[in-house]
């Protein structure tokens, strides 16, 4: 993630409470994206942080987490975004991050349903479509990944209990968390 | 007969940089996706975190 290419010139922001990046998409029209890792909870010593990202509407002073702006630059965003994990992990080196999309709520698929042209019968295609994304990411570099971070996955059972469990590469999760490995020498 | 004259706002280029400061600046202390966050509770109470 460290090494990627093509991507935004970024301006980092870090505060008491929070890490934010801010870049602008220039694709069809110059959008204002912002990427926020805040706090969720402690857990055994580590925080846990989550991911957002979004379009900031400067002059409603607005922010969106669940619009498609299909700016034609998809890619780039993509990346620019993961750019920023070995940032947060400088800053909250022994602390754990989750991803989670917007898409992935369980009542996306209700309101997907009212203004979605692509009449899915059995499985709504857009649910979870964000985090199938990093997910994608992750599987096709996992070798070079793993050997920085640790990887786990959250499914979401019948019962909408949530089992978190050691990544499995091409398996669907509706959550992923990352750690970064320590390595400790001596010498 | 009366014309009507509107005068259209002025448009300002601004720097990219001294954009996003001015973002930065207006974002500050905010939680930009504080439904996110709250999702991101909800999940971790029903989840086992024994692995983790």
């Amino acid at each position: 993630m460290s090494n990627l290419k093509n991507i935004y010139e970024l301006q980092e922001n870090k505060s008491e409470h929070d890490l934010k990046f801010f870049f602008i998409s220039k694709g069809k029209q110059d959008i204002v994206k912002v990427i926020q890792y805040s706090f969720v909870q402690e857990l055994n010593g580590k925080s846990i942080y989550n991911l957002g990202f979004g379009d900031y509407d400067l002059i409603d002073d607005t922010i969106s987490d669940n619009t498609n702006t299909n700016n034609g630059d998809g890619y780039k965003v993509f990346n620019t975004v993961l750019s920023t994990i070995p940032s947060f992990f400088k800053n909250y080196s022994s602390d754990i991050l989750m991803v989670q999309g917007s898409d992935g709520r369980p009542e996306f698929i209700k309101h997907c349903k009212l203004t979605c042209r692509k009449q899915c019968k059995d499985e709504c295609k857009n649910y979870n479509r964000r985090i199938n994304i990093y997910r994608g990411y992750v599987d096709k570099n996992y070798k070079e990944l793993s050997i920085d971070y640790q990887f786990f996955g959250g499914i979401r059972d019948l019962g909408q209990k949530i089992s978190i469990e050691p990544y499995e590469q091409h398996k669907k999760y509706d959550s992923v968390f990352l750690f970064k490995k320590v390595y400790n020498f001596t010498v | 007969m009366k014309i009507k004259v509107t005068k259209s706002k002025e448009l300002v280029k601004v720097p990219e940089s001294g954009l996003l400061s001015l973002v930065a600046s207006k974002l500050k202390d905010r939680t930009l996706f504080p439904q996110k966050v709250e999702d991101a509770k909800k999940y971790l109470q029903k989840a086992k975190l024994s692995s983790l």
